[in-house]
């Protein structure tokens, strides 16, 4: 979410619409920028299709996990 | 092999040198190893999007595609969606948008896997989650060579097929790994895309000796070689692409390739994941490259003949199930359903299947994840990984797995809603997910009713904390493709 709030909350524009509902425009592309774990940006293509070829472990889940299970199972939070 | 056939196949190859597997977010590297990446393997399926039936089921991400095309190297297309092992033939559903990928791109050559992808049901073929390996019979060398000659004849470019690993014990009656692959390579009349990997996993894993292996195939079709790093788990080597060669491995290729008089390929594999996650350095990245072109340029120096490899069948061949029928054990098995005849229980008790099961799981766990990040994240901070972990298992469990990771993802989504769980904002944070990807998917705007003020929530949830207290009120996410 730095990244939202570095770069991209330029392109969130708020707007109050006739009804009382605030509108945000968000860009899709920032949510594919919307965590703190990664140290390199992740990319939104290549992302919903098929998985590249891989015949081991994929460690996504792990990494996901890891972040937010401590190592006695715990959730923790971040921040 | 025939004179002619041998210039159809071999002669008009360009050598292109070492390269990668693209990947995104390896740009980076490429950018850093410009020098030392001579050409780009793309696997086309990662950049198409489903689409409801039309003319074809699969579009093909534009902004990909001419992403891919800026990068000066030639590139080669390395299929991952429709292997040539199966039983029931080619996915004839994405032959178009494979067409068009490779129409894009102009390859050389193409490539495919020879293993499994789905398997024949009751209701119809399904998904198995995981490329398969076929049983090594004669009848799946036919299988095979047939579908090859179908890719071919759709392509019209030189084609060649990937050996897979193998996790499983050998079944008694089996054609040796070697032999396997040599027959379908000289029946088919066509090239091999050697993973020296996926080799090193088989032998040591208890399969054929690799040095073995080697010596019984027809290494002048071996045109492209594929090597990786693995990583060990519950006992058997893994082919997870997650790092550097093993040492040992590239001892035995500085053996092995000067033999490969056609090599034309020698293609790196590395999951961008794994980079991060074991702090892989560039310099260790660009060092490897180094160390490939080496072995490049020793291809081909060192040619002799070869055995000639008795193709009798033997008597224990005779004996071994229908392709069809391995398919079905195989695949229902790694999705965790009970033995349902002598031959699932049999295959059943090889420890092999465990470990597919395991990875079955860990790429449905991981496309779940990657596009339901803060929902996945908001459910484990509410409700506790257990809790996350069996609604997931529960979801496996009536479901197959679908290859496609937005559908994979849409669909978890329907699942989770249907359970109403006491999740503050989960509900809106699924729909907020959904719309990203339907925004990039269909390019339009899309938009997601929140109860609270988003922004907070979300980020919040970026960080991996959950939100607090968020005063109440009407807000809209127009979520923008």
């Amino acid at each position: 979410m730095a990244d939202i709030e570095a770069n991209d909350i330029q392109d969130l524009r708020m707007s109050n619409l006739s009804n009382n509902v605030v509108r945000v425009s968000v860009p899709a592309s920032a949510y594919f920028k919307l965590d703190a774990m990664q140290k390199i940006q992740k990319d939104i293509l290549g992302r919903l299709g098929c998985l590249a070829c891989c015949s081991g472990w994929d460690i996504r889940f792990d990494l996901q996990r890891q972040f937010i299970v401590d190592e006695k199972l715990n959730v923790r939070e971040f921040g | 092999m025939s004179a002619n056939s041998a210039r159809r196949t071999l002669g008009p190859l360009p050598g292109l040198g070492v390269g990668m597997v693209y990947f995104p977010s390896l740009e980076p590297l490429l950018e850093a190893g410009r020098d030392l990446i001579q050409v780009l393997e793309i696997e086309p399926q990662p950049y198409w999007i489903k689409q409801a039936e039309t003319h074809s089921p699969y579009r093909l991400d534009g902004r990909a595609f001419a992403r891919i095309r800026q990068w000066p190297q030639p590139k080669i297309v390395h299929g991952v969606g429709m292997p040539v092992g199966s039983s029931l033939g080619l996915d004839d559903s994405q032959m178009e948008a494979f067409l068009r990928s490779i129409g894009q791109l102009q390859p050389a050559w193409v490539s495919e896997h020879l293993a499994f992808l789905r398997a024949p049901g009751p209701q119809g073929p399904y998904p198995a989650g995981f490329l398969l390996p076929p049983l090594q019979s004669p009848e799946t060398v036919r299988l095979a060579v047939r579908n090859i000659r179908r890719f071919q004849a759709q392509l019209g470019l030189p084609f060649a097929f990937e050996n897979g690993p193998n996790y499983l014990r050998p079944q008694r009656g089996e054609l040796p790994d070697g032999e396997f692959l040599a027959r379908i390579a000289e029946e088919a009349d066509c090239g091999m895309l050697l993973d020296m990997h996926n080799l090193w996993c088989n032998h040591l894993n208890g399969r054929q000796p690799i040095g073995e292996t080697l010596a019984s195939l027809p290494l002048e079709r071996v045109w492209e070689i594929h090597l990786a790093g693995g990583d060990s788990y519950q006992g058997h080597w893994l082919d997870a692409h997650s790092g550097t060669v093993p040492e040992a491995l590239l001892e035995l290729c500085f053996e092995w390739v000067p033999r490969m008089p056609n090599l034309k390929a020698i293609i790196f594999e590395i999951i961008p994941d794994y980079v991060l996650a074991k702090g892989i350095s560039m310099d260790a990245l660009l060092a490897q490259l180094q160390t490939l072109h080496a072995l490049w340029a020793c291809r081909g120096s060192r040619c002799g003949g070869r055995p000639v490899a008795d193709y009798a069948v033997t008597p224990e061949a005779e004996a071994l199930p229908e392709p069809a029928a391995w398919e079905q054990a195989l695949a229902s098995l790694v999705n965790r359903h009970p033995p349902a005849d002598a031959l699932q229980t049999a295959l059943a008790a090889d420890p092999g299947v465990g470990v597919l099961q395991h990875l079955v799981s860990s790429v449905r766990a991981g496309m779940l994840v990657d596009l339901l990040t803060l929902s996945y994240r908001l459910m484990a901070l509410h409700l506790g990984d257990e809790a996350v972990q069996a609604i997931m298992d529960a979801y496996w469990s009536q479901t197959f797995p679908e290859p496609f990771a937005a559908e994979e993802a849409s669909r978890f989504v329907g699942f989770v809603r249907q359970l109403d769980l006491p999740v503050p904002h989960l509900v809106e944070v699924l729909a907020y997910e959904l719309a990203s990807m339907e925004a990039l998917k269909s390019g339009k705007e899309t938009i997601v009713d929140f109860s609270c003020p988003p922004l907070p929530l979300l980020e919040a949830l970026g960080r991996g904390r959950l939100p607090g207290q968020l005063p109440a009120g009407r807000y809209e996410v127009a979520v923008q493709p």
